[in-house]
């Protein structure tokens, strides 16, 4: 690190050295209020000579005798000012959304004015304070219809993104850029090194990227110095203390219906009172047979102490984030450092820690040529344990998982027949961990002819080897005598190295004519046209040895083992693809563009031909020619017609065998999931239309600019990718297929405005509103797509949930419409409970609709995503910004709900019940918390609807009070700016969700099995025992030298 | 303007760089062999013919590496209540699900399954595909086509004429081909064993277009598909002896933890074919309606069966449960470990254990944390006060080291039991019969004094035969069928269910703090067959002419 500062302080007296001038201009940048802006930057016109503004918005410049000086600031417009001493300019703010240039998804870098497609973006002064780990965090609420699910508070856990509603049974993770080149894993991203970040959210608008683009892209820009910057130095350092959300209702019940004796002590199966032996196992409690007792309730208390095993389970944890950045420029390079430091405790066990390095540096080594490189340097450790929340909720509630044996350790089983072990226990036996080394490295070249042609190359790497270890200490020591972790009692330790290496080439040209400047014509017509070749190619490497039964002493080594394996993976992806586009505007009032690419991949087939998506877009500015209208400031129309794909994976157009290691020898078999060499690359199809105006409906403090920006987009994705299931006696369990088409449609509309602004108060206001249908049209096969509680059916709105409901009324009839299903003789028998569904009041159960009588239940995914973003500014000093996010119209299935219905008590040690349990069900003149009724609603863990519950929420993601202590640093030297700011995320959350985090959702089955990634239309909108969300609050301070 | 100049350079050299060419595009998956040329070389064929027990795994869309062999394995083992499994991971419980128990006297009290379902009743309401991994009935019907198809396919394999094999080609060849049949003979036996009705899948075209025939056939018919396919495998193992080359290609398509080293000779194998006819004979037919005809002809094949010193078809585990069929947790000795206690010992099996069997002293410990009692509050069968000892201790049946081979193909004790229920329930030759059992026990180290030549009834024989078939022959595949056939799961009313059969009866149910053993009634009523899968159903809907395939 030390010989890196040295470095750096050489290179940067080097390039400060080549600046020079002729006069010195000094002067002060404030805003229409008046306030300092620090970071302007002050150019002189013609020359590459600039400067930014200080903290204090003061700057000083030397530039050429009676030059124009040219002053500008993100979200200001751009001022023009003679040369002189003493100047003091007050900057006018422009338009927030449109003011700026956008690349991704048009190519070149284009006004926003001018832009025909709904591109979002968000600068990282917008961040949530609180969104320290990642861009996604930064990301979340910013940007109108899509959604960015944090779905699991562990620690580098993934997001689901879904950027404009689902295209596909293969997730909806979009493309993600890093200065124009893809990367793989938007996680490992700095959130410190961010500029700012462009979402072009559709195929329409990601048109540019052909079979990469069909889920629409985030691209992130890394802060980049100034030319003729002044050194910036900036240190940032944030604390975070970190808590699992609990949600508001209680999980577990408070009572129980053990077998008791007359004291209330819980009974075993033998009627001894249950009690816990030496090695930590507690014998099971007898349950009377429900089956023979309809009336039991779950009404007795506990007469033991019993423990809350989500506290025990999950502990308070801290993330510590430190960074540093370095920022300037010369006249003709300009360069940006960040390095920062993540260490994030996890709440369940363990660490994640990641630190980066980030370089961006430009060079202009002559006129019209740019240089730039990127780098990125990560290293990660995380040795975090997946743990399970299941065990912590179904354990006995009297059971102690602090206890500790004589050895000193957590015993693993907790119950004669459980096999849920402690949670806390694993720890103590087990550790894995992955080591992560990435490098992202991104050379661009860019030469500008004087005139009518541009070369530009980018090239990027992104390099990561993943060093992955998972250690079984040989647990012969441990009391129990029959349970271990891992493979073996003996122990193993399996080391696994990963190497992916992606590269992505992108080579321009762009040859632009201006009618009035190049040809001298008197229309006002400039073209664009642009040649584009982009290349991919990914690897993947993975070694993976184990070895199993490691002596009892350490150290654990593979070679040690008495049993040891080996294997090893290849993959490799290539696709390439020609654009070529032709835009043409029309001053400034309207274009047009067309386009076409043409794609080639390895992965489409054996004929590897091309696929080809067009394109087209079209914009006018009706506020041209309303010039006169002081209300309007700005009004675009604008239209966009794309095509887009996704690739299909790497093999899976090719017939192989699948090739097992079976004892000594090899089996190869038929792979029971097929491929199919007649699979077809999936294609979208998008239209999107939108208008984006700014208006300033007020002249005084109050409403002086409010834009608003709304699209719509109508979808149709053909040959979607399926692991279809067919007939097993094929030989088959599946094959992939392209059987289905999904139309989608949504709105998605941003307003910002700036509510009140005088001299000492600021008040910004932002709102995200973006809704999405997506429909199943046609599923060739006429098979419903199920996967445990998902479905997909023709004609029906995708992320089904799908199941038995119960009956509503005793007479009710069943699927053919003439039978009852409680015959007439026997309804007498059958009442309907105040909870509204049909009970047999001689055993107090509920009777189910049959298990072909099935309904939708609900789908997973939202009506309408929604977020409102303020910002208020007082006395310039102190600011208090607060996001709060609203989800509204998605169900979720509460998995980790059903299984807490299940019976509890007796040997197999199931131990907890749900705290719903408790609550008394009334059926005529019968009331009573009677087990039952809960019990039958369990339903062999089928899907059953009363599992199906509103997951709308409405949360405060984010608040924060910043306060700018500056003033009292200013007459110090070495300290420019001073800001503390406390913060805090996920702090309120309303919901009527009874789980602890309706955000803690996935596709899971009953089981718990991931079904995410089988391309069987298994949706998001499962709890199933994750890690909730965390509740943080945070300090931080940055100092600016 | 030097710079400028290798600037121009270095800018045009990039362009020409990404030049591109479709040839790039040719990117073969290098982790998995193609068919076409690893399926003509003797190293490819022979690991395809192993490739037959892959399988058993059958990586099913989020299952993982379940597998479904050892699951309709142990569901089998359950509905013979000689084990018992009271979860519902992979529907296990439900094919099990015993309709009432009857508690004795002074108590008298009928206990309904708390699952509120018979078992048809449960079995209907989770065959589908909404029910995921919960439809128990999948299992069965998945692996066994998988195996069929795999079989099919091998044998198409051995027909391409590019096929080359080196040294005695013709009997390396023979036994190829007859290992095919052999598994397609299996894989009917088991299905028509089990299912009302299946199909008849003899072509690799139908896995190629993906398409099967739709014509579903009665179980008797299946039964015959299998007994056409053992019989082209026992006359392609008449016409080859045992040699060199022999030895190496039986070694090659066996996995080396399933006891690869221990030869089945073609006449062990043509051996093994006839005791497998006659369970498939027995096994479908109701004692309570067998003719002496039948039994003749159940004698008949049996006399062609397996021989005292034949070795028979094993499942074993590797160490670390590594690269072998149970991946350190599926394979019948090990979900029995007080670890996963997936799978427990029944007492109606215990008790079919006669006093002074040194098998079961061998073979059974009390249960480490005490008695077992109502699993998860799910049915009162759900009990037991044994551990099956593990084979690392001296035991047979468990394992909580990886240890142990379980026999997947009858073995010459059960052949010798059916040759012996012939002769008793015929009435012809209780004596001869009763002889027999003597030898059995004898060989399996039982130390039990000899029922022979003790003036026996026939139904104390029968008693004694049931007890050796119960214990003898515990998890080697037949205690479903023997349960079936005998009409011990038929529903009450039509005679079937068991008397006296020891449940560990929670206290609570008879007014006592503490659970007790206790002779009851159990009526399982259980179906005969089980219907066709819906996950069949759905994709392939019986054509006109097909037998019935439901309940």
């Amino acid at each position: 690190m030390r010989l890196l500062l040295v470095a750096l302080t050489i290179l940067i007296a080097c390039l400060r050295g080549m600046a020079q001038g002729d006069i010195t201009v000094t002067g002060k940048i404030t805003d229409e209020k008046g306030a300092s802006i620090a970071g302007a930057t002050i150019t002189e016109k013609g020359s590459r000579t600039a400067t930014t503004s200080r903290d204090d918005g003061s700057f000083s410049l030397k530039v050429k005798n009676r030059a124009i000086l040219i002053i500008s600031y993100i979200g200001y417009e751009p001022y023009e000012v003679a040369a002189k001493e003493g100047l003091k300019i007050a900057l006018n703010p422009d338009n927030k959304t449109l003011s700026d240039v956008v690349v991704t998804g048009v190519g070149v870098a284009t006004s926003k004015k001018k832009v025909p497609i709904d591109v979002a973006t968000v600068s990282s002064k917008d961040f949530a304070k609180s969104a320290t780990t990642n861009v996604q965090q930064a990301l979340d609420g910013q940007i109108a219809g899509a959604r960015i699910q944090q779905s699991s508070g562990t620690p580098g856990s993934s997001f689901n993104i879904t950027l404009r509603g689902v295209n596909s049974l293969d997730g909806t993770q979009p493309l993600i850029m890093v200065d124009g080149v893809e990367m793989d894993n938007l996680s490992n991203i700095d959130p410190a090194s961010v500029d700012h970040v462009e979402v072009v959210k559709g195929p329409a608008g990601g048109m540019l990227y052909g079979a990469q683009g069909a889920n629409g892209v985030i691209q992130i820009f890394t802060k980049k110095g100034l030319l003729n910057g002044k050194l910036n130095i900036n240190i940032s350092s944030k604390v975070s203390v970190d808590n699992i959300l609990k949600g508001k209702h209680d999980i577990l019940s408070e009572m129980h219906h053990y077998v008791t004796d007359a004291t209330g002590t819980i009974l075993d199966a033998q009627g001894h009172p249950i009690a816990r032996n030496a090695l930590g196992i507690w014998t099971d409690p007898q349950v009377p047979d429900p089956s023979v007792s309809a009336t039991l309730e779950n009404n007795k208390p506990f007469n033991i102490p019993i423990f809350d095993h989500l506290k025990q389970g999950f502990r308070q944890a801290l993330t510590f984030n430190n960074s540093i950045s370095l920022s300037g420029g010369t006249s003709n390079a300009d360069y940006s450092f960040t390095a920062s430091q993540l260490n994030q405790q996890d709440v369940l066990s363990n660490n994640f820690r990641r630190s980066n390095l980030s370089i961006n540096l430009g060079l202009q080594p002559f006129k019209g040529f740019t240089f730039r490189t990127v780098t990125q340097g990560i290293v990660g450790y995380e040795n975090l344990l997946s743990g399970g929340r299941f065990n912590m909720l179904n354990a006995y509630p009297f059971i102690d998982f602090k206890w500790q044996d004589s050895t000193g350790h957590f015993p693993f089983k907790t119950s004669a027949a459980s096999n849920g072990y402690n949670v806390l226990a694993e720890d103590q036996w087990h550790n894995r961990s992955n080591q992560t080394f990435e490098i992202f490295q991104n050379f661009v070249f860019n030469y500008k002819f004087s005139r009518f042609l541009e070369l530009d190359i980018k090239y990027g790497l992104d390099y990561e080897t993943i060093d992955g270890s998972n250690y079984f200490m040989n647990q012969s020591a441990v009391l129990q005598p029959a349970v271990f972790y891992g493979p073996s009692r003996q122990g193993s330790l399996t080391n696994t190295y990963t190497r992916y290496f992606n590269q992505n080439g992108l080579y321009s040209a762009f040859f632009r004519t201006d009618f009035q400047k190049d040809f001298h014509l008197s229309l006002p017509i400039r073209t664009t046209t642009q040649f584009a070749y982009d290349y991919r190619k990914n690897t993947e490497r993975q070694y993976a040895a184990q070895g199993v039964g490691l002596p009892a002493y350490p150290p654990a080594y593979i070679g040690a083992a008495t049993t040891k394996t080996s294997s090893d993976y290849y993959q490799s992806f290539i696709t390439f693809g020609f654009l070529v586009n032709q835009t043409i505007d029309y001053a400034n009032l309207f274009g047009i563009s067309v386009g076409v690419r043409s794609d080639y991949g390895s992965a489409f087939g054996a004929a590897y031909n091309a696929a080809t998506f067009p394109r087209g877009t079209i914009y006018f500015r009706p506020s041209e020619l309303l010039r006169n209208r002081s209300w309007l400031t700005d009004w675009k129309i604008r239209g966009a017609y794309g095509a887009a794909g996704i690739q299909p994976r790497p093999y899976d157009r090719q017939i192989t065998l699948t090739s097992t290691t079976l004892g000594n020898g090899v089996g190869l078999s038929l792979p029971t999931q097929a491929t199919n060499d007649s699979l077809v690359l999936l294609k979208n199809y998008e239209l999107e239309i939108g208008s984006d105006a700014t208006f300033a409906p007020l002249q005084g403090d109050w409403l002086h600019k409010i834009t608003l920006s709304g699209s719509y987009w109508h979808r149709n994705s053909k040959n979607i990718y399926q692991n279809a299931s067919v007939a097993p006696s094929t030989g088959y369990a599946s094959r992939l297929d392209n059987l289905s088409t999904i139309v989608s449609h949504g709105v998605d509309l941003t307003l910002d405005a700036t509510i009140y602004a005088s001299d000492n108060i600021t008040w910004n206001l932002g709102v995200r509103w973006g809704y999405a249908k997506n429909k199943v049209t046609k599923i060739s096969n006429g098979q419903d797509i199920v996967n445990a509680g998902f479905a997909i059916k023709q004609g029906r709105e995708i992320g089904l949930f799908y199941g038995q409901t119960p009956l509503h009324s005793v007479t009710q009839l069943q699927l053919d419409g003439k039978t009852p299903y409680i015959s007439p003789a026997n309804q007498q028998y059958y009442a309907v409970s105040n909870t509204g569904y049909v009970m047999d009041t001689r055993t107090n159960m509920v009777v189910l609709s049959a298990k072909n009588d099935l309904s939708v239940l609900g789908h997973a995914y939202p009506d309408f995503t929604s977020s409102l973003i303020n910002s208020l500014t007082l006395f310039k000093t102190l600011t208090i910004g607060f996001q709060f996010d609203w989800i509204h119209g998605n169900s979720i299935y509460n998995m980790s709900k059903q299984w807490l219905y299940k019976p509890v008590g007796g040997s197999g040690g199931a131990g907890a019940s749900s705290s719903d349990f408790d609550r008394i069900v009334t059926i005529g003149s019968k009331s009573g918390a009677f087990v039952n009724y809960y019990q039958s609603l369990y339903n062999l863990n089928l899907p059953t609807s009363p599992f199906v519950e509103n997951g709308s929420y409405v949360r405060l993601r984010d608040v924060s009070v910043t306060y700018d202590l500056s003033r009292f640093v200013t007459n110090t030297h070495a300290i420019k700016r001073l800001t503390v700011t406390a913060s805090g995320r996920n702090l309120l959350t309303f919901t009527k969700y009874s789980g602890l985090d309706p955000e803690n959702t996935g596709a899971f089955d009953a089981q718990g099995n991931d079904l995410s990634q089988s391309r069987t239309g298994a949706f998001s909108g499962v709890d199933y025992f994750g890690t909730p969300n965390l509740r943080s609050y945070q300090f931080s301070l940055n100092v600016g030298f | 303007m030097k710079i400028r100049k290798y600037s121009l350079y270095l800018l045009a050299s990039l362009l020409l760089l990404g030049a591109c060419k479709k040839s790039i595009l040719q990117l073969p998956n290098p982790n998995s062999p193609t068919p076409g040329p690893s399926l003509i070389t003797e190293g490819g064929i022979e690991a395809y013919a192993q490739g037959i027990y892959e399988k058993w795994i059958a990586n099913e869309p989020g299952d993982g590496n379940l597998n479904f062999f050892q699951l309709q394995w142990s569901i089998e083992s359950n509905m013979g209540d000689e084990n018992f499994s009271p979860y519902s991971n992979w529907g296990g419980r439900y094919p099990a699900n015993v309709n009432t128990i009857t508690l004795p006297s002074p108590y008298n009290k009928v206990i309904p399954n708390p699952s509120g379902y018979d078992q048809i009743g449960i079995l209907r309401s989770v065959n589908s595909r909404v029910a995921g991994d919960g439809n128990s009935i999948q299992y069965g019907w998945d692996v066994f086509y998988y195996m069929n198809a795999q079989a099919n396919g091998l044998l198409q394999a051995l027909n391409n004429p590019a096929l080359l094999l080196t040294g005695d080609a013709a009997t390396k060849k023979k036994l190829l081909q007859a290992w095919a049949y052999y598994w397609k003979g299996y894989c009917y036996s088991k299905l028509g064993s089990m299912y009302l009705a299946a199909i008849i899948d003899d072509s690799p075209d139908s896995t190629a277009k993906g398409l099967t025939s739709n014509l579903y056939v009665s179980h008797d018919n299946v039964i015959a598909a299998a007994t056409l396919n053992f019989e082209k495998a026992a006359s392609l193992f008449g016409n080859i002896t045992e040699n060199a080359d022999y030895d190496a290609v039986f070694q090659a398509i066996i996995p080396s933890f399933n006891l690869n080293t221990q030869i089945i000779t073609p006449a062990m194998w043509v051996r093994q074919i006839h005791s497998y006819e006659a369970r498939n004979f027995l096994a479908n037919h109701k004692v309570a309606n067998m003719t002496a005809g039948d039994w003749a002809t159940l004698q008949t094949l049996a006399s062609t069966g397996l021989v005292k010193g034949d070795k028979t078809l094993m499942w074993g585990m590797a160490p670390g449960g590594l690269n072998d069929l149970s991946g350190g947790t599926y394979h019948p000795y090990e979900i029995q470990n007080q670890n996963a206690a997936l799978s427990f010992v029944s007492e109606r099996l215990i008790q079919d254990y006669r006093p002074g069997d040194r098998r079961f002293t061998k073979n059974f410990i009390p249960y480490p944390t005490g008695p077992v009692v109502n699993v998860l509050n799910r049915g009162i069968q759900f009990g037991t006060r044994y551990l099956a000892a593990y084979v690392e201790n001296g035991g047979s049946y468990a394992t909580n080291n990886h240890q142990g081979a379980i026999p997947i193909a009858p073995t010459w004790e059960e052949n010798t039991l059916m040759i012996a229920e012939a002769r008793i329930r015929s009435g012809n030759d209780i004596e001869g019969g009763l002889t027999l059992i003597d030898q059995v026990r004898d060989a399996d180290s039982a130390y039990l004094p000899h029922v022979a030549g003790t003036g026996l009834s026939q139904d104390s024989a029968i008693a004694q035969l049931r007890s050796e078939r119960r214990t003898g022959l515990y998890m080697r595949g037949v205690a479903w069928y023997d349960a079936r056939r005998w009409g011990v799961t038929s529903p009450k009313a039509q005679g079937g269910g068991r008397a006296n059969a020891n449940i560990l009866v929670p206290g609570s149910l008879i007014s006592s703090s503490a659970a007790q053993l206790l002779p009851c009634f159990m009526d399982y009523n259980f179906v005969d067959y089980w219907d066709v899968p819906q996950n069949e159903l759905d994709f392939n809907p019986a054509g006109a002419g097909s037998a019935k395939i439901a309940n």
